[in-house]
């Protein structure tokens, strides 16, 4: 039987990458910071291994990639204190549970490219039935999130995928071409080209999820150019008790939003749930 | 490492871990705080010290690694967009985690813009996005291309006109105390008035009002009536 809680320390050498880890591009991202804090900290948090101690080497790393890299760096500074990485045994886990578990521990660290994380989370979305709840139960990841990857998944097109891949284009980006052109790909991926064209901000690219959705007929040149002029936004002035000024003040804060984008999203919510906003 | 030179935290109360743990939770679990970012960032550097990592932070008070280091990030701040964070003048988290990612001269432009109040929090977070992506921009402009792309804000107000008031009287009455390029519009029906003004024309209504020490409603009701 495996015991999790003790810590071996393993030769750097006998030490490979695990297929089964998720983190797949970009792994040495921000690894010269990581290099720092373990230099003066030492590696505090243990890499886990697939197996037991017992296996024969190569032992493969499911969680940890980047402080294993970090350590390899160090070493190869000539400094012999690094060549022992510190390392737990998972025991014999099968696919899936390493995935979760290299998931789970690498979505609460440095961001993982999009392209592994919807990789590994759309393989764990199939396995549970198509069960988004349970993806997010498991892997510890907010619900919405999980939602995001599988839309942009299921979704997008390969072409916007690689865009994603390549860094072009943001997860959000292509959650907005998408809602804008309303299931025409042809259009989304239209829309994704001038996005990317004209360096549209985020002002900009809201128009285009609003133009695109109140004008399906708009064709992607159409909707780049409107979402591209300002529009008159007209503010109504409502007046306010002190405690709801206080607490509106209070929401501003806390969100980081407008006092009238504070608003604005309360009477959106509030028409919504009442049932006069579609 | 926040700061070297002048430690905002001393000593004696960097020693005791539970220290650094309750002035987290009070800073970072509530909507006031009372601490700058520059002093929480500096507690969670001192109860990372004895944590051990941002994780175990992170586990301690329960707030997630993210908003840490989004904390973490003013060490990435230049010294006098620092001092701006310190005196609380950019006090906002998302602000200063923008800021962070850009270069020191553009933190200092893009600072300045957010005290004067000519930048929203969502503005910087549109800079920071556009900067990344079109690199050879100057920062001026970048700022400017976010400035433009806003939408044209328009502010209504609707009173009750008295009858036998013209609308041409108090087209003038408001043009005197806002000026008449900042009204947009004024049209009258059914006994109730629509007043439509520029950003400024409603910044000098908000003024006028302050000055005065009424709110903005009972000052246009006082024009509307003829007796501001």
């Amino acid at each position: 039987m495996t015991d999790l809680s003790r810590i071996y320390d393993i030769s750097i050498d006998k030490i490979e990458i695990s297929e089964h880890n998720v983190r797949d591009t970009q792994p040495a991202k921000d690894v010269d910071e990581l290099a720092a804090s373990i230099e003066k900290h030492g590696l505090l948090q243990p890499v886990v291994l697939l197996g037991a101690r017992t296996d024969p080497p190569p032992y493969k790393l499911i969680i940890g990639s980047r402080r294993f890299l970090a350590h390899r760096d160090l070493l190869a500074q000539k400094d012999e204190r690094w060549r022992m990485v510190r390392a737990i045994f998972a025991g014999p886990i099968d696919r899936v549970q390493a995935c979760v578990r290299s998931l789970a521990e690498n979505m609460q660290r440095v961001d993982l490219n999009h392209a592994d994380a919807a990789k590994a989370i759309t393989e764990l979305y199939v396995h549970y039935g198509h069960d988004d709840s349970r993806v997010a139960e498991e892997t510890g990841m907010s619900l919405r999130r999980v939602r995001q990857y599988i839309y942009i998944e299921e979704l997008a097109s390969g072409r916007m995928k690689e865009k994603l891949r390549r860094g072009e284009v943001t997860p959000a980006d292509v959650k907005r071409v998408l809602e804008a052109a309303q299931g025409n790909i042809r259009k989304a991926e239209g829309l994704l080209d001038l996005m990317t064209q004209y360096k549209l901000t985020g002002h900009e690219k809201k128009r285009v999820v609003e133009y695109g959705t109140t004008h399906p007929d708009a064709d992607a040149d159409d909707i780049v150019t409107e979402a591209r002029r300002p529009r008159v936004e007209q503010v109504i002035a409502v007046s306010l008790s002190k405690a709801m000024q206080a607490a509106l003040e209070l929401a501003v804060e806390a969100l980081s939003m407008g006092p009238e984008e504070v608003a604005a999203q309360a009477l959106t919510e509030w028409l919504s749930d009442q049932g006069f906003l579609g | 490492m926040i700061s070297k030179a002048k430690r905002l935290v001393d000593d004696s109360q960097r020693a005791v871990p539970d220290n650094a743990i309750a002035a987290l939770i009070a800073n970072t679990k509530r909507a006031r705080r009372k601490l700058s970012i520059l002093q929480v960032a500096e507690w969670i550097e001192v109860a990372q010290d004895h944590l051990g990592s941002i994780e175990a932070v992170s586990q301690r008070i329960g707030i997630s690694a993210e908003m840490l280091r989004e904390f973490m990030s003013v060490g990435k701040l230049c010294p006098s967009v620092k001092k701006l964070v310190a005196n609380r003048e950019v006090d906002s988290l998302d602000v200063v985690y923008r800021l962070s990612m850009l270069r020191p001269s553009e933190q200092v432009a893009v600072a300045r813009e957010v005290v004067a109040g000519a930048v929203t929090s969502n503005d910087v977070r549109f800079v920071a996005s556009l900067r990344k992506r079109a690199p050879e921009l100057d920062i001026q402009e970048v700022l400017d291309r976010v400035k433009k792309s806003r939408n044209v804000k328009q502010y209504i107000t609707q009173f009750v006109i008295p009858s036998g008031t013209k609308l041409a009287d108090l087209r003038e009455r408001f043009a005197q105390l806002l000026g008449d390029e900042n009204i947009v519009g004024l049209e009258a029906g059914c006994g109730t008035g629509t007043l439509v003004l520029s950003a400024e024309g409603m910044g000098r209504l908000r003024e006028a009002a302050r000055s005065k020490g009424r709110t903005k409603r009972v000052l246009v009701d006082y024009v509307v009536k003829g007796t501001r």
